[in-house]
């Protein structure tokens, strides 16, 4: 059933496993559309409302961050920018954060553009140092603008909505974003430009070298990031009502976004499928049962544990139990596939 | 022998990667169609700053790169492959997680547009490398040294080009794998590709050479046919030495 979790391209075996996989999706996707349609459990609604979010975002940073391996710890600066887009737009002009979320994803790329010249000529460390202090100093011009009205923050009023429709409304706003992007990504894993990213992200020396434009690809692959990370910003301030630069920008955003495509398999379009919804599940429940700190050191293992014996995260995982299990022949060939 | 009619000529570059430490101090080299041309020299003298300046990744301070009478100096790193050079980098370039296949798919990049003939161009590699058939779906990176050199050639050759760069094509190879490498270089030379080599194995470099140039500190020292350097292996080395 999980079959889906396991192709990549191959014979007749992986396309069986491929139609398995789509009807698995597709039955999941359909539990979730009902369920948000009949649930009535506010709490579960606002928990999977926070799910398809960060789905969104780990897809969307799984883009540069997984197929073009930059390790980009900036997600909170371009959330943020496009979350105090559509809130500063509401507050001076009174537009909805419903209407204005694409100009906060124009906004956040349009920053990503900014950012990404100089930054993506940095690799590894220096590229994921770098954005991590580029959303430090975005969070201290917003705390000190007056158009963002500074550490006092903006308030958004509320829809009149009862409250479980409200979380019914964000439930399905952040799944179909969720849905969209998640088929983005799948889209452009099997696209050239996606085989342009993988290229980079092996060794961008070699890229160059077999005539991929480098550059060119890591811009528009920042570009694409950061417009959807900013589409979801935007939403999002609509839905908390109450923006400051501490929550915008916080660093929690960036490390959970890079944690859940770690765990769950950076590079591939189902890791973030996985990672998110058991990421914050768990979460969830450990906060109950232990403090928000314990909860981080429990999280930290298990990223320690993850970076030693599953380094390619829970989808490099399962690709190995394929290959042990579920061997299939090479259709031109007809030998059976030597494990890697 | 006298070049006639090179197919790639470096007339007085001058390149470096900053401007103030030039590498290249004004290089002349002609490469004739269908020969290999060897670049010699000791270590820090810029064969490698040579091949790059060719394939685009160093600018030229001064000088002309030429291919066919084309000057190729505003043109970048793709669009110079687009002109048929492939070029072959010193040490480990294959893409380690990614299989053989897609290696050399991806070596394909300039054919994308045109799936039919890029897969034609793929399984032509697998012909003429039948070695690297059954290894089609093993990642490049388990594989032994003088396998990946092979993805990378296959890589390099899947767009066909005809003036072909090679960058130290036998450092961290065993001698066997090192000599089947030199003798695939011949059969390159012999199908028609012009080949720039640079290469530190000096004696290996000039047994398949045509012709041979020796580089000093970024400027030209000596040159000519195989035949004037064969004999006198010891003294080049000695003089590179300074003993």
């Amino acid at each position: 059933m999980l079959s889906i979790f396991f192709v990549r391209k191959g014979g007749a075996e992986d396309r069986t496993l491929r139609l398995f996989g789509l009807v698995f999706c597709v039955l999941g996707l359909g539990a979730l559309i009902l369920y948000g349609a009949i649930g009535t459990k506010q709490g579960i609604l606002s928990l999977l409302g926070t799910v398809f979010l960060y789905v969104t975002l780990t897809q969307a940073w799984n883009i540069l961050g997984g197929y073009g391996g930059y390790l980009n710890f900036g997600t909170a600066t371009f959330f943020g920018v496009g979350a105090y887009t559509t809130a500063v737009l509401f507050h001076h002009y009174g537009l909805s954060p419903f209407l204005t979320a694409p100009i906060a994803g124009v906004m956040a790329a349009l920053l990503g553009v900014i950012v990404g010249v100089p930054t993506l000529r940095l690799r590894g460390a220096y590229f994921a140092i770098v954005t991590m202090i580029i959303t430090f100093a975005v969070q201290i011009v917003v705390l000190n603008a007056s158009i963002t009205q500074g550490p006092m923050g903006i308030f958004l009023p509320p829809l009149k909505l009862s409250p479980l429709a409200l979380e019914r409304l964000f439930f399905f706003m952040f799944l179909g974003l969720a849905v969209v992007v998640t088929l983005l990504v799948y889209a452009i894993e099997n696209s050239n430009f996606g085989w342009a990213l993988v290229a980079v992200r092996e060794d961008e020396d070699a890229a160059e070298v077999i005539g991929v434009k480098t550059t060119r690809i890591k811009y528009i692959a920042n570009a694409v990031a950061t417009f959807i990370i900013g589409i979801a910003g935007g939403i999002f301030a609509q839905r908390i009502m109450y923006l400051d630069p501490t929550t915008a920008f916080s660093f929690d955003i960036s490390l959970n976004v890079v944690l859940m495509a770690v765990i769950g398999g950076a590079g591939t379009w189902q890791g973030p499928l996985i990672a998110a919804p058991l990421i914050l599940v768990v979460a969830d429940m450990l906060r109950v049962t232990f403090t928000s700190e314990v909860n981080r050191v429990i999280f930290s293992i298990v990223v320690i544990v993850i970076a030693l014996y599953l380094p390619h995260g829970a989808m490099g995982f399962m690709t190995s139990l394929r290959q042990k299990y579920f061997k299939w022949r090479n259709p031109k060939t007809g030998d059976e596939v030597a494990s890697a | 022998m006298t070049i006639s009619a090179p197919q790639l000529q470096i007339k007085g570059a001058v390149a470096g990667y900053t401007p103030a430490q030039q590498i290249l101090k004004g290089v002349d080299i002609a490469a004739a169609p269908g020969k290999i041309t060897v670049v010699l020299g000791p270590n820090g003298t810029g064969k490698s700053t040579l091949l790059k300046l060719v394939a685009g990744f160093v600018k030229a301070s001064e000088g002309d790169v030429l291919l066919n009478g084309k000057n190729l100096n505003a043109l970048p790193v793709h669009e110079r492959l687009g002109e048929g050079i492939g070029l072959l980098p010193q040490g480990r370039s294959a893409f380690p997680d990614l299989t053989v296949e897609e290696n050399i798919e991806l070596g394909g990049w300039s054919l994308r547009s045109d799936r039919k003939r890029l897969r034609e161009a793929v399984e032509a590699m697998f012909v003429r490398y039948p070695h690297l058939e059954k290894l089609r779906d093993r990642r490049a990176g388990t594989l032994s040294g003088g396998q990946q050199r092979a993805v990378e050639i296959a890589r390099m050759l899947v767009s066909n080009p005809s003036v072909l760069l090679i960058d130290e094509p036998s450092v961290g190879l065993s001698p066997i794998v090192a000599t089947q490498v030199y003798k695939e270089l011949v059969e390159l030379r012999d199908e028609g590709r012009t080949i720039l080599l640079v290469d530190q194995d000096v004696r290996a470099a000039i047994k398949i050479s045509d012709y041979v140039y020796v580089l000093t500190s970024g400027k030209n020292d000596i040159q000519g046919d195989r035949t004037a350097f064969e004999g006198d292996l010891g003294s080049i080395v000695r003089g590179w030495l300074g003993v």
